[in-house]
């Protein structure tokens, strides 16, 4: 019932806009569909990111033989959710911007979405090197940089956790009672 | 609940608890990395002539200072070779490449100086004996426990390295006091566990092998080189009854100004313009270079002379493992380039006084000064690397007046008269001992005392003027290095290759008859 009640205000929302023009009306299912399996696979991937992450950090170093395969998929899971990250905020902010109505929930998002994109270029940065060794070149920060960038990376990682739970408690749009 | 909170939020708590579920197991079920170290009991016929420490403890290094911090051998299997460095740290490689430290156990001259000393005491401990040198020059060697009469454990690609990157990145601890090799080396934890690949993504395991808190502490400060270059031999390495001092470079800079304004050995022997430095430092600048190389610039200028051709990688023991004759040619005339400038930079002499009358006995008086080394001129091992001055006094018609410490470069000998410095090596005979026979060494001398950091030793000759000498008087004084005695190459080395002095610096002067100045 409270789905289909959310359901029912975002195409009240929708609708007096204008905005999302019939394509999106005559095949709404379609779009769900997509939008759906990208924020999941997103999701995902994250998810198994930090954990892997977070074992990488706090529990690699006493068996390096186990660390070796954990990082393994820490490395394929981040590459991969930054991938499906950029493919799902291309459809979730075009189409989430103009449908929310909050400005804290605007703001919230914004910082989110940046923390995020500051995640996963630490992430990317990270495994740089790891990606031109494979393709043939060797090259690498020094030491401490990597050390740096990994910290933030860590950081990071918990705080746009507890964002994610933010953004996904936050109501998204204006109470059924404030619609016009 | 919240519709989206439902969905993604359930999608993200599964995600992350299995796949920590499963990380958690596999961290179970996967094996940590086993214990690297081999126990001495393990190989078979190692020696131990020289008994246990004071604790009780099996000293199989001993009489060389260096140890393992699990006191086991190394695994031959695991001693990674300079030559897996290089896969990814190819500037660091080529440095090292051509320095002294990357040759210290392959060098011709050490390898037969090695024999020559082992042979000598073969009937007793000579085999472990040799340890007291391998432990500076091959410790990959010592550690692998195959400084022996019976070898029975693997060689490995790093023993024939010398001072390879492994060594130094795994010490964690230096003797200076000590020297003779104290150096502990945690030799058994350098394993990488991960593939070279993930090292780039995740470089802490390599820093904990390689780089680990107290090793980078150490590696920095020049009570680390001391370890090495600090040697005493006593009765169970020599003939001497005491302790005697060989060499004491660390102590030498330890009294000097440099130690005082913490300029160590790394500032100036690693830095990537060596001279520059030094010169920098004449005019009173103390800065750490912005960055530390592996060349090991110092003053072994004969295994850096590309003029040898074949000779020098024979001299060298070959090309180093991981590198091309041409490219390894080239760093090395690069290394000379720079060990010609930094022996250039470190002595500078000076006519303080010259009186020279017809007829008369006269005095020239020529300082030497050393002006640019941060350990006494000459350092080291002195009784082969040794300077001698040549004063050179010829009137208006080229008349010799004075003429000492000519070099004889077809016999490869210099002027026994001409003012040295050197170490004298004595045998219980008192006969000296010029081709490093370091067991049969019973006593150590100076022939003068060694030119300090920014001291210098000034050098009076008496010259007798002939009634008809014509002015004005010329006055030319140069100072020699040279880094080995003819009789060493003859005796030990047995070749025919004449070790050609270095010219350090050169003054020169004139002046009118019957003047002082």
């Amino acid at each position: 019932l409270q789905e289909r009640r959310e359901q029912h205000v975002t195409d009240a929302l929708i609708e007096p806009t204008k905005r999302i023009q019939g394509a999106a009306f005559e095949r709404p299912d379609v779009r769900r569909r997509r939008w759906s399996w990208l924020a999941k696979g997103t999701t995902a991937s994250l998810g198994i990111s930090l954990a892997t992450g977070l074992h990488l950090y706090f529990f690699a170093p006493f068996n390096w033989n186990a660390g070796q395969i954990v990082l393994g998929v820490h490395l394929a899971a981040g590459l991969l959710a930054t991938a499906l990250f950029v493919a799902w905020q291309i459809e979730h902010m075009t189409k989430g911007l103009r449908l929310a109505r909050s400005r804290a929930f605007l703001v919230v998002s914004w910082l989110y979405f940046a923390l995020y994109v500051v995640l996963l270029t630490s992430g990317v940065a990270i495994a740089a090197p790891f990606l031109l060794y494979l393709a043939g070149f060797v090259w690498f920060y020094k030491f401490e940089t990597t050390d740096l960038i990994a910290k933030l990376h860590l950081y990071l990682a918990v705080t746009t956790t507890v964002c994610f739970f933010a953004h996904l408690l936050m109501p998204h749009w204006p109470k059924k009672r404030n619609l016009p | 609940m919240k519709r989206q909170l439902k969905q993604y939020g359930l999608i993200a708590l599964l995600s992350f608890g299995s796949a920590a579920a499963v990380v958690a197991t596999g961290a179970l079920v996967v094996q940590p990395p086993a214990d690297l170290g081999v126990n001495i009991a393990d190989v078979p016929y190692y020696k131990l002539p020289y008994g246990k420490d004071e604790q009780g403890s099996d000293r199989p290094f001993w009489p060389s200072r260096v140890k393992t911090a699990d006191g086991k051998f190394a695994d031959p299997k695991n001693i990674p070779s300079a030559a897996a460095c290089v896969k990814c740290h190819v500037q660091e490689f080529e440095e090292w490449a051509a320095s002294l430290h990357a040759i210290s156990g392959r060098d011709a001259v050490y390898d037969k100086t090695i024999d020559f000393n082992e042979d000598f005491k073969k009937a007793s401990t000579g085999p472990e004996q040799v340890r007291f040198c391998e432990g500076c020059h091959e410790p990959a060697e010592v550690i692998l426990g195959r400084t022996n009469r019976v070898v029975s454990t693997m060689p490995s690609d790093a023993e024939t390295e010398g001072l390879n990157c492994v060594i130094c990145h795994t010490a964690t601890h230096a003797d200076a006091e000590k020297g003779n090799g104290a150096l502990t080396i945690s030799i058994n934890q350098a394993t990488d566990h991960l593939h070279n690949a993930l090292i780039m993504a995740s470089p802490r395991d390599h820093a904990r092998a390689f780089g680990a808190k107290a090793t980078n502490a150490l590696i920095t400060k020049s009570e680390f080189c001391a370890a090495c270059h600090v040697e005493k031999y006593d009765s169970e390495v020599s003939k001497s009854p005491g302790s005697i001092q060989v060499q004491t470079t660390f102590s030498e800079w330890q009294k000097s100004w440099y130690a005082k304004n913490d300029v160590s050995c790394q500032d100036c022997h690693m830095n990537p313009d060596p001279a520059g430095f030094v010169e920098q430092l004449k005019r009173g600048v103390v800065a750490k270079p912005g960055r530390y190389v592996h060349t090991f610039v110092g003053s072994n200028y004969l295994m850096t002379e590309t003029a040898l051709g074949s000779n020098l990688f024979f001299l060298r023991g070959g090309i180093i493992p991981g590198m091309s004759a041409k490219r390894y040619l080239e760093v090395i005339e690069k290394q000379k380039a720079e060990t010609h400038r930094l022996l250039k930079s470190a002595a500078r002499l000076e006519i303080r006084s010259a009186q020279l009358g017809a007829g008369k006995k006269g005095l020239v008086s020529v300082a030497v000064m050393n002006v640019g080394a941060g350990h006494n001129l000459p350092t080291g091992v002195s009784d082969q690397k040794y300077m001698w001055l040549e004063l050179d006094v010829k009137d208006a018609k080229g008349r010799k007046l004075h003429h000492s410490g000519w070099f004889d470069a077809k016999r490869g000998e210099h002027d026994p008269k001409s003012v040295t410095w050197m170490e004298r090596f004595w045998d219980e005979q008192g006969k000296q001992i010029k081709d490093h026979l370091t067991f049969n060494t019973a006593a150590i001398d100076l022939t003068r005392a060694l030119v300090p950091p920014r001291g210098e030793d000034v050098v009076d000759y008496a010259i007798e003027a002939p009634g008809d000498v014509e002015g004005p008087i010329s006055i030319q004084a140069k100072l020699w290095y040279r880094v080995a005695l003819q009789d060493l190459v003859h005796n030990v080395l047995r070749a025919d290759i004449v070790v050609p002095p270095f010219l350090l610096t050169e003054v020169s002067a004139t002046l009118p008859v019957g003047e002082g100045h």
